[in-house]
């Protein structure tokens, strides 16, 4: 395979460290994961490592003791689910949907290790595996759940790929249920805590844009379209970007446990915030417009 | 990790054809009690591969299970007790599991495997690779997808998902869009994904 080369790339990435940065990076070589890829949907892109799974990394224990308000509908589908049935949760977290419904077994999987430790430790059936490969056999599961965890994964063929699997390790009949956060939020001033990853973002770290390619869906469902509660229109301006930096504040005292943090500041992972008192370490996300998960 | 979990587990390296059953390296078993769910051990009866479940609980060295078993034994106490022991008390708690078509091995550390895979051991497809295969062929149940289609991906490449529901919810000022989606193919056709074909 090709090397996948990013400017600015950590250490775990070892072409860019021999080479000088820019300068010897020819401009061809940088690969935009998105479009110009030579990478498919299982590789996973250097921004994903880097926002994604090593800030959980780095948050877990903080994460997960601010991690237990569920989702009412998610419960509700959950207790839907016939007594005996096995549920597959894909990123799993620290596993606070496992166990919701006492008449099912849960079986997690999560691809940070601190939070399936976490899981584990409070008696959950959990592993270490991306969401987007998962190594189960087909139609074992009666059910599965993904749960916030489809927006931290950058290319669109790395979602689809992951909603493919879980379809794939459900039975035929079985059902799958999917949360994202959405690009069209009520409330702008969360927007504004956003960062959103601009053109300027996405040439320094992750190659030249091509332009978006968003043709329409001609996806065809039996769709029941619930248009409830939604609210079109008034979120355009966001239309533009959907990749967002989701800033995650991890306050001093919970900083100090975990060395992590002292190396992710060293390296620029995270940044200080005195007057929070806290480590800010920054998350990928990319916010879903309704219909998109149907092309 | 659960003997349950180990009949799910499937080797998924590029290239492997039947990644299953992983064999097993123990180095530490537990046992755990946990409440017996008939309902559960019936569901999970007709999915599991009984010899694989035998042969797995032999190495955990548990004996009891029957070398065969059918639907009927579901009605024996003592066979679901064993069933239950097998599948959900016992817990490989170090070791290994691995691939049986490659060799590669899967650490399984408190409990926990580590199922994640090396760059290189992923299926991947470069653009290059898309440009020469003109025109994709619907060559795989399922994926019928056009060339020109392939950037805007997925719609036509996945059969077997009917969306059930869509839903915006919101929790605390923020929007969630919730998904709902069924698998409407059968299960026992393996369903193969065509990665050469999902770019964008
Ligand atoms: C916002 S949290 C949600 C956790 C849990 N589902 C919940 O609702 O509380 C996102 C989770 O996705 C996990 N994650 C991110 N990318 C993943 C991937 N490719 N495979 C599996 N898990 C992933 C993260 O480690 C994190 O635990």
């Amino acid at each position: 395979m090709r090397e996948i080369r990013v400017k600015g790339a950590s250490s775990l990435c070892s072409s860019t460290t021999l080479c000088d940065e820019e300068t010897h990076v020819p401009q061809s070589d940088l690969v935009n994961d998105e479009h110009n890829s030579s990478v498919g949907a299982k590789v996973t892109p250097e921004i994903e490592m880097k926002y994604v799974h090593r800030v959980y990394e780095a948050i877990a224990p903080h994460f997960s003791s601010t991690r237990f308000a569920k989702w009412p509908k998610v419960a509700a589908f959950l207790s839907s689910l016939s007594s005996g049935s096995l549920v597959l949760d894909a990123g799993c977290g620290n596993g606070k949907y496992s166990g919701l419904n006492p008449d099912c077994f849960f079986i997690g999987c999560d691809i940070s290790h601190p939070l399936v430790k976490i899981c584990a430790d409070r008696g959950h059936e959990v592993l270490v595996a991306d969401a987007v490969n998962l190594p189960y056999k087909t139609g074992f599961g009666d059910a599965a759940i993904t749960i916030a965890v489809l927006h931290h994964l950058r290319t669109e063929c790395r979602r689809k790929k992951a909603i493919e699997e879980l379809v794939r390790v459900v039975k035929k009949g079985g059902l799958v249920l999917i949360t994202v956060w959405a690009v069209e939020q009520e409330d702008k001033s969360l927007l504004n805590k956003w960062t959103p990853i601009s053109e300027k973002y996405a040439e320094e770290w992750i190659g030249p844009s091509s332009p978006r390619e968003c043709s329409p869906s001609s996806f065809k469902l039996e769709s029941i379209q619930e248009t409830e509660e939604h609210s079109s229109g008034h979120a355009k301006g966001f239309k533009e970007s959907s990749e967002y930096f989701v800033p995650w504040h991890l306050p001093y005292h919970r900083a100090e446990v975990s060395g992590a943090s002292a190396s992710a500041l060293a390296n620029g992972l995270a940044k200080k915030d005195d007057k929070k008192d806290a480590v800010v370490y920054n998350r990928y996300y990319h916010v879903f417009s309704e219909g998109e998960l149907e092309r | 990790m659960r003997l349950l979990t180990h009949n799910m587990l499937s080797s998924n390296i590029k290239g492997v054809t039947n990644g299953f059953p992983l064999r097993i390296e123990v180095e530490k078993v537990v046992e755990k009690q946990v409440d017996l769910s008939p309902a559960f051990l019936r569901n999970m009866f007709s999915k599991i591969e009984w010899k694989a479940l035998v042969d797995a609980s032999h190495s955990f060295g548990y004996a009891e299970l029957p070398e065969q078993a059918d639907a009927s034994m579901l009605d024996s106490e003592d066979f679901l007790r064993k069933f239950h022991h097998a599948l959900l008390e016992l817990h490989l708690e170090e070791g290994a599991l691995i691939c049986p078509e490659t060799g590669r091995r899967f650490p399984v550390s408190k409990g926990i495997p580590n199922m994640l895979l090396h760059e290189d051991e992923c299926i991947m497809m470069t653009v290059d690779k898309l440009k020469t295969t003109d025109p994709p062929s619907p060559q795989i149940p399922g994926i019928g997808l056009a060339r020109e289609k392939a950037l805007d991906g997925y719609s036509k490449a996945v059969e077997g998902i009917a969306k059930v529901k869509m839903k915006i919810m919101s929790k605390r000022k923020q929007k969630f869009i919730i998904w709902l989606a069924r698998n409407t193919k059968s299960s026992r056709e393996p369903q193969q994904v065509n990665l050469e074909r999902c770019t964008s």
